[in-house]
């Protein structure tokens, strides 16, 4: 799993390629204490092959982190056989899925900083 | 890839670090509580039970590999009683698999078969692998093949809880998860599991159950069956499910998510949907026995961790058969009851579950030699135990072993009955036999007779005329006896005793006055399911006349004998609109579903008029002779702070021919309305309610043969 993160307009957009699985979610959620503090936050999924409970989870657990802080997360590009586990596992109810990133930053950007 | 990770920072307790070695993994002495594998900070706490072994080595895998990556034995000094418990460091949850290697003595005579060559699965485990999708053809040489898995426990329910539908007001649908969406016409997104339930909820909501009871969720194993079809030559399946291989685990081959090991989030998800939506879940509970069989079946679990503690023994060591599967689950032993007990209060809490259907119950019963006891400690746990304070526990009053308790099933205030007798004695009238009219007015009326006279009242009775054994509502009216030869057994297998009429020819026919006579009788059942006191039960499928081309034993057919064809909602609209409509009425009327005995004397509501009276063809006179087929009753609105209800007035035509019935007067300002004419084509078979349309005479009905009418008056 690699994961990349950059600022732009205001909002952070970390791209996550590879699996997301009972190792790496481990790795992605230390590292997100290291995300910039923006309340916005756009999460490139579009080159994940494989997402596990546990990887699931941390999805969750960032979610609950960000809108803690009062922000917003909108997730890109999720693949459709993920999205279906995400439904029938009662996971999707939670994010705001959009196909691009354009798609994401016209939510995002229109919250206001 | 060895299933492990370096351990992260976080909050400590300082009794979380590694007091142990074994090879380089790190160990300490676990909790005895709870049982089974627990998500501990840091680790995996496993504990065990087992009084008669000697020793007790954990065995872990990496998911689906065939060699362990580690065997290690739980040291002397973490034993405490008969309990192992450990607590395994640097463990990856979602990569391990576990089992457990049990040595002792092997002497069936002494009722021990330990064998330490065996792995043996947890029966605390919360999920199983191994039968991850269905039907996908096992790998026969594993050793190990029903696998503990580890499980987060962290379900976020949000604000949902458990309906607590006050049990008269209940409509229960007896359905099998596979079998509600296998077929190819559900149209669903994943066929045959727990999701594609939830695709369907508007279709249940529609119809108005309130409760589904699905058929067993445990783990099972399909591929226990060993017989052929004689049709297709394939392998037959232990379809239904009825042989548990664990307790605590749902079923992961019924789940869309199963392959990533997810059955427990989709099963609850489906859970809190269908609560969302109004409709509780009681769940099928096979505890009378388990997957392993007799002495001949495979060692799985139990037999290899205490045989003689969890199964009835005979002194030579084979197995009582109480349950007609091979053996008996020891169910008054104190261990095997405290399981039962863990295992209903983990579904109850973690998985929010309405309520329990405890098949062959009688068995729960008996004491350890199989005698049956006057007060069971298990039911009486149960009964009264806390977590469990609010659900539905429904016994199966009878067992394999010719105990039959419909009736005098202890109860302790709490337990109600499948009413084997209401099904008989209803469905002999339904089909026009004589000499039932009596027992047919108990039935009616919440059997009184069977639960009239401890205080039991009308809803510890579940009536059903058809459920997953048996003929289905349509096959009950097309077929005089079973045809099972698809089972593979040349016909021997499933009940005799099936009530059953094929109306002139034996199965399917395009003969219509036939056709529209079963449909007559399906119309007839439907109304005097839902006029009965007590609580209603139906199975899938019998609202728009799904037959199973008369096999009235399908548990082991993964076809379209047993799913649901989506495709009869439209082919039979008529019906369904029919049962949808009286499910409805049943709901309109507090009348029909009280909470107590009907007395037959008392002027409860100051009407003028006694809860419930009998008439026939002549008011006020009831036919209870040896020839009678008909039967007729009134029932008062009953008192109570609601809106006032309705007069009722039920007329049961079970002679070929149309009779008029003489109606009772109503008071001075009210007239009787039809509410429901089952012997008249749609739409004027069932009206809507409030808008029922006045009855021209007053004074009599004409009542078709085959056939109900029921009248509201106000």
């Amino acid at each position: 799993m690699q994961v990349q993160t950059v600022t732009n307009a205001g909002i952070t957009i970390v791209s996550i390629a590879g699996e997301i699985n009972g190792r790496t979610a481990l790795q992605l959620e230390g590292g997100m204490a290291f995300w910039p503090h923006t309340g916005r936050v756009l999460l490139d999924l579009s080159e994940v092959s494989y997402l596990s409970s546990a990887g699931l989870r941390t999805l969750l657990l960032i979610h609950r982190r960000v809108m803690g802080e009062n922000g917003r997360l909108v997730l890109v590009g999720v693949a459709p056989m993920i999205a279906d586990t995400m439904k029938v596992t009662g996971f999707l109810r939670y994010f705001v899925l959009v196909a691009t990133r354009d798609d994401a930053q016209a939510i995002l950007g229109a919250i206001g900083a | 890839m060895n299933g492990r990770v370096t351990a992260c920072p976080g909050d400590r307790r300082i009794d979380t670090y590694p007091t142990h070695r074994h090879g380089d993994w790190r160990l300490r002495p676990g909790r005895v509580f709870p049982f089974g594998a627990t998500l501990v900070p840091g680790g995996v706490n496993f504990s065990i039970f087992s009084r008669h072994a000697t020793t007790c080595t954990l065995v872990l895998f990496e998911r689906g590999e065939q060699t362990p990556i580690a065997e290690i034995p739980f040291p002397v000094s973490f034993r405490i009683g008969h309990v192992w418990s450990m607590i395994v460091f640097d463990i990856e949850p979602e990569s391990i698999e576990y089992g457990y290697r049990m040595d002792g003595p092997n002497d069936p005579r002494a009722h021990h078969r330990f064998d330490p060559g065996r792995i043996l699965l947890d029966p605390y485990a919360k999920a199983v692998g191994g039968r991850d999708r269905w039907g996908e053809t096992p790998n026969w040489t594993d050793d190990f093949p029903h696998r503990g898995r580890l499980v987060f426990e962290d379900f976020d329910w949000e604000d949902e809880r458990p309906l607590q539908i006050p049990i008269a007001d209940l409509l229960i649908y007896e359905m099998h998860v596979r079998s509600f969406t296998a077929h190819p016409s559900a149209g669903v997104r994943f066929p045959g599991t727990y999701a594609g339930i939830v695709e369907k909820i508007s279709y249940l909501v529609d119809l108005g159950i309130n409760c589904v009871e699905l058929m067993p969720v445990f783990e099972f194993d399909e591929f226990e069956n060993s017989r052929i079809s004689p049709k297709t030559g394939e392998a037959l399946y232990n379809y239904w499910g009825y042989g548990t291989v664990n307790f605590f685990s749902p079923k992961a081959g019924f789940a869309a998510s199963g392959s990533l090991g997810m059955q427990v989030d989709e099963l609850k998800t489906v859970i809190k949907e269908l609560h969302r939506a109004g409709i509780e879940v009681i769940l099928d509970v096979v505890f009378n026995h388990t997957a392993e069989g007799n002495e001949n079946g495979p060692t799985l679990s139990f037999r290899g961790l205490d045989n003689q503690t969890y199964y009835m023994l005979r002194p030579d060591g084979s197995y009582f058969n109480f349950s007609g599967c091979g053996n008996t689950l020891n169910c008054n032993n104190p261990i095997v009851r405290g399981l039962v007990l863990d295992c209903l209060r983990y579904w109850a809490a973690d998985y929010h579950v309405d309520g329990f259907r405890f098949d062959l119950a009688s068995i729960l019963g008996r004491d350890p030699w199989g005698s049956p006891m006057a007060n069971p400690p298990l039911l009486e746990s149960l009964a009264f135990d806390p977590i469990l304070g609010k659900c539905k526990l429904i016994a199966e009053a009878w067992d394999a072993g010719g105990l039959y308790q419909v009736g005098s099933f202890p109860d302790f205030g709490r337990w109600a009955e499948w009413n084997g007798k209401y099904r008989d004695d209803i469905r002999r009238f339904l089909k026009g036999d004589g000499g039932v009219a009596g027992a047919v007015a108990q039935r009616l009326s919440g059997s009184p007779d069977l639960y009239g006279w401890n205080r039991r009242g009308p809803t510890a009775s579940i009536n059903f005329i058809t459920c997953h054994d048996g003929f289905t509502l349509r096959d009950l009216f097309s077929y005089d006896s079973k045809h099972n030869e698809d089972n593979g057994e040349d016909n021997r297998d499933g009940s005799n005793e099936n009530h059953s009429w094929n109306c002139g020819i034996e199965g399917e026919t395009t003969d219509d006055g036939i056709n529209a006579l079963r449909l007559r009788l399906i119309r007839y059942a439907w109304v005097v399911l839902l006029v009965s006191q007590g609580v209603p039960m139906v199975l899938m499928g019998d609202e728009v006349g799904r037959s199973k081309r008369g096999n009235n034993n399908t548990y082991c057919q993964d076809n379209d004998l047993n799913w649901m064809d989506w495709t009869l909602v439209e082919r039979e609209a008529d019906l369904l609109r029919f049962a949808s409509m009286m499910i409805a009425l049943r709901k309109a009327h507090p009348a029909l579903r009280q909470a107590h005995h009907l007395t037959g004397r008392h002027d409860t509501a100051c009407s003028g008029y006694s809860d419930i009276s009998w008439h026939g063809t002549r008011v006020w006179n009831a036919d209870w002779s040896p020839d009678s087929r008909t039967i007729a009753f009134m029932l008062a609105p009953p008192p109570g702070h609601g809106p006032r209800d309705d007069f009722i007035y039920v007329a049961l035509n079970s002679h070929w021919a149309a009779l008029p019935f003489e109606l009772p007067a109503l008071p001075a300002d009210q007239a009787w309305h039809i509410a429901v004419n089952s012997g008249m084509k749609s739409p004027e078979d069932i009206h809507v309610t409030g808008a029922e349309p006045r009855l021209q005479d007053q004074g009599q009905v004409l009542v078709g043969g085959r056939s109900a009418v029921v009248l509201v008056g106000r």
